[in-house]
């Protein structure tokens, strides 16, 4: 063991089998003392598992070979009372969903103080007081936040920096944070790194950061491991990794994650300058009547929920979600929406689809007024589809993709014959690049990237004008991600259809769209040329999402 | 908490109100008057009208409900057409013995159901896990009359550790009577703790697939610590209301075990007044039940409140 001095953690040709399926293939590294090690690697690439394997905490029916040794422990050979012991005490992890990780019928303080009770021969006064500290540590001062407080009284992120606190408050060597702010929006993800990095460097302790996200590990990491389909494909140092990647798998990562800004036809702006420069000449009437006639236009709309009674005989309050927001978007234009969780965006698509009553305002489709909880026209419906974030939950497991996609054709006027429903439904997906075959699988036979297209395909199919995209990259790997962001800049040229892109990820909004608009508390804050707005930012909560934003920066 | 508690009590009034005018509306439509039925065939009309005005029947239906609600407030549920004693003497006395059964036999159920339950769910797919679930998978199957038979035969005809029926009364002491309600509480325990078993089994198996319980074994906690810890409670809301629900079944149907042991309970006696159209008897014992498991509801509501924190603050 006395090679192992030096690194606090170190994995020798770890592989993992669940059920007789290989997961891990021949994973080897290691990890010294006070150092960060980033692993990087798409959905399915073993990341977590990894992790899972480390802790040893993994699923039933796996099988592990290979060592883990980690400061002077075989872990792969230790008992499990003596795991028991390791685990929340030397070494500490922390997930990726918050508002999940913790139990919700017991307070903050009972879910922190556990720990310190389970590892420390100490009192319970004396845990609570270990408690207060680690949660003022991680950013939680009693005053506000009393070992009293249930997590469904805390925001995402303060509930992580909870999960932090269990995790940090035995003092452990070595920190796995699995996805620790992917869940999490970008200002809070921001809190949340520089908490991580600050409580590595005040400890010394190894840091194990498993993330998708390229420009977060760019930020933290020392090391980085890049792995792919449950094996290491590269490791190194960080910029050295970044600068010269060896491996094809991570040239082309490197390549989706970095998105840059693509040429897309200005259409707007263009329409613009003619229409000033031809304001007298009259030219040009087809692009002044598409200015004068937006495709969709919202005024004034304002959204309110109904609060529940706050006494008996009181009469109810309500929150207003959406704040007088007024927009235009043209044809074959992108417009994007960027906010954080709880900006009112959510709302917004479903006010714009029609399905909650407006309190005030307008919209309206193509000079038709859109007034929800009512039936929709079915010409309106025709104009404006929806993409959703979630590509399997929008689906009706128990119909085949034929069935799913062909679904809103109802909206049309008349009911389409069998071959032109086919005839529709093989058009529409070998548009967004399906085989005609795939009509006849079902969805879950397709990966998440090729469920978006399917979903994208079902928006298509009834021919809109414009289509809303509420947050539909998000939940899709990095390179799936570029392949679908591309699709759409094709579909947008080939059939001049315009996006609503609702979105929290600003580099992918700066990607795709035209012009932005910023949403805070239901209004809209900051509104202009994409370009112009991340260039030269003018409201103060803009430019602290943009300095909040990680990028991938290797200076 | 205050406001969550002054909301339930709200529905339940609410319920308790809806309930007596369905329950008076079914019987007025019942046919049968309980007048010349309590006279026989040979009654002379003059005689019937003077009976139904005794028992107060000839006023309007609305004054009867009226009547019959503000008595029931005040404890008086009226007189029985046969037996001419006052509905709630005979209404208690039989209380005395279903409710103690009914509770007897639901703590039983809950004690075998706990243990048994988490067992079954800490060894989930192991051989304790499919014994568990085969025996109450019979439990379920067999009709608790069938356990009662079995048990009388066993207990009480060849071991004479119980009677084999009857019910001794409280004045003889506590235990003795306690004694003669032992075997109809296991009767109708069993089939209930084999539901309440796989409630509680399934419950867990939901909440250890949770990421906090990935959390609490990350801390340290061994997966049995995790299990009564972390688990046990999150998957207690399920299990309360079918203990709820179970409790509701078990005051007014232990009828058929009330008669296998000889015991002149509530359900025996709601049984006798139909067949007797005793109409204010039923009516009376229809309410009381009503009452009885609107309190048991409400009472899991409170319990709700105190397992999960959400609740009490009006989330969710």
């Amino acid at each position: 063991m006395s090679d192992n001095t030096e690194s606090l953690l170190r994995l020798e040709g770890v592989n993992l089998a669940i059920h007789g399926k290989p997961i891990l293939n021949d994973v080897s590294f290691e990890l010294k003392a006070g150092q960060t090690l980033g692993i990087i690697g798409e959905s399915g690439s073993g990341k977590s598992m990894t992790a899972l394997a480390i802790m040893q905490l993994l699923p039933r029916g796996s099988t592990v070979s290979g060592s883990i040794h980690f400061a002077g422990h075989a872990l792969h050979e230790l008992a499990e009372s003596a795991l028991c012991e390791l685990r929340g005490s030397d070494i500490g992890m922390v997930f990726q969903e918050p508002m999940t990780a913790l139990n919700p019928v017991k307070t903050i303080g009972d879910q922190v103080s556990e720990s310190v009770r389970l590892h420390r021969r100490v009192s319970r006064r004396e845990a609570d007081l270990i408690t207060l500290k680690t949660l003022e540590r991680v950013g939680l001062p009693n005053e506000q936040f009393p070992l009293s407080r249930y997590p469904h009284e805390l925001s995402g992120g303060q509930r992580q920096r909870v999960v932090i606190a269990i995790a940090v408050a035995c003092k452990p060597r070595l920190l796995i944070a699995d996805e620790p702010t992917t869940a999490l929006d970008v200002t809070t993800q921001a809190g949340i790194l520089a908490l991580l990095k600050e409580l590595q460097a005040q400890e010394q302790l190894g840091l194990i950061l498993i993330t998708h996200d390229l420009a977060v590990v760019s930020s933290m990491a020392d090391d980085i491991v890049v792995m792919n389909k449950g094996g290491v494909v590269e490791q190194g140092e960080l910029l050295q990794v970044f600068k010269a990647p060896a491996d094809d798998y991570t040239r082309m990562l490197f390549a989706a994650s970095a998105l840059t800004q693509v040429k897309r036809k200005p259409i707007i702006r263009d329409a613009n300058a003619n229409a000033n420069a031809n304001a007298n000449a009259n030219a040009n009437i087809n692009t002044q009547a598409d200015i004068v006639h937006p495709l969709l236009s919202v005024s004034d709309l304002v959204c309110e929920y109904v609060l529940p009674r706050k006494r008996l005989f009181s009469s109810p309050g309500s929150f207003r979600a959406i704040d007088k927001v007024s927009f235009e978007v043209h044809a074959g234009e992108s417009m994007g929406l960027v906010g954080e969780s709880g900006c009112g965006k959510s709302t917004l698509t479903r006010a714009l689809l029609g399905l909650m009553s407006l309190h005030s305002g307008t919209i309206t489709l193509a000079g038709e007024s859109v007034t929800a909880m009512r039936q929709v026209s079915s010409s309106a419906r025709q104009l404006m589809q929806v993409v959703f974030q979630d590509p399997y939950g929008s689906f009706n497991p128990r119909h085949k993709v034929g069935r799913l996609v062909s679904e809103p054709l109802h909206v049309l006027d008349y009911k389409p014959g069998r071959a032109e429903v086919l005839r529709r439904v093989t058009d529409v997906l070998s548009s967004v690049g399906m085989r005609p075959d795939d009509c006849d699988k079902y969805i879950h036979e397709f990966s998440g990237g090729q469920r978006q297209r399917i979903a994208i395909a079902r928006s298509l199919i009834v021919g809109p004008k414009i289509v809303i995209l509420d947050e539909a990259v998000s939940a899709l790997d990095v390179s799936v991600r570029a392949q679908v962001l591309e699709l759409l800049d094709t579909l947008a040229e080939e059939q001049g259809l315009a996006y609503l892109f609702i979105s929290h990820d600003l580099s992918v909004v700066q990607r795709v769209t035209d012009r932005v608009m910023v949403m805070r508390d239901g209004q809209i804050v900051e509104r202009g040329y994409t370009a112009d707005v991340f260039a030269d930012p003018q409201h103060a909560y803009t430019q602290a999402l943009i300095s909040a934003a990680p990028v991938l920066n290797l200076d | 908490m205050f406001r969550y508690i002054i909301r339930r009590l709200g529905s339940l009034l609410a319920t308790l109100v809806v309930a007596s005018l369905i329950v008076f509306i079914v019987i007025e439509v019942v046919p049968g008057d309980p007048a010349s039925f309590m006279l026989g065939l040979n009654a002379q009309p003059d005689t019937i009208a003077a009976l139904r005005a005794e028992l107060g029947l000839d006023v309007s239906k609305v004054q009867r409900y009226l009547s019959w609600v503000f008595g029931m407030v005040q404890g008086d549920f009226g007189q029985s057409y046969t037996y001419r004693t006052p509905v709630a003497d005979m209404v208690g006395d039989r209380l005395w013995i279903s409710l103690p059964l009914a509770l007897y036999a639901l703590a039983l159920s809950t004690l075998i159901a706990f243990p048994a339950g988490i067992w079954a769910a800490s060894r989930r797919g192991r051989f304790a896990d499919s014994a568990v679930m085969g025996f109450t998978q019979l439990g379920i199957a067999v009709p608790n009359f069938w356990f009662a038979l079995i048990l009388v035969l066993v207990f009480a005809v060849n071991l004479g550790w119980f009677s084999a029926g009857g019910f001794v009364s409280w004045d003889a002491g506590f235990f003795a009577s306690m004694k003669s309600l032992t075997l109809p509480a296991v009767a109708l325990a069993l089939p209930q703790a084999a539901i309440l078993t796989r409630v509680m089994r399934s419950s867990l198996l939901d909440v250890m697939g949770e990421d906090y319980m990935r959390t609490a074994r990350a801390k340290g906690l061994s997966e049995r610590q995790a299990l009564l810890r972390h688990a046990l409670r999150n998957a207690l809301i399920p299990v309360l209301t079918i203990i709820g629900l179970q409790f509701s079944f078990l005051i007014a149907g232990a009828i058929i075990i009330e008669n296998v042991f000889f015991l002149p309970g509530l359900g025996r006696l709601i049984f006798q007044s139909i067949a007797q159209r005793d109409l204010i008897v039923v009516e009376s014992v229809i309410m009381l039940l009503v009452f009885a498991v609107v309190i048991v509801t409400f009472l899991v509501d409170i319990a709700y409140a105190w397992v999960d924190p959400r609740l009490r603050h009006g989330v969710r």
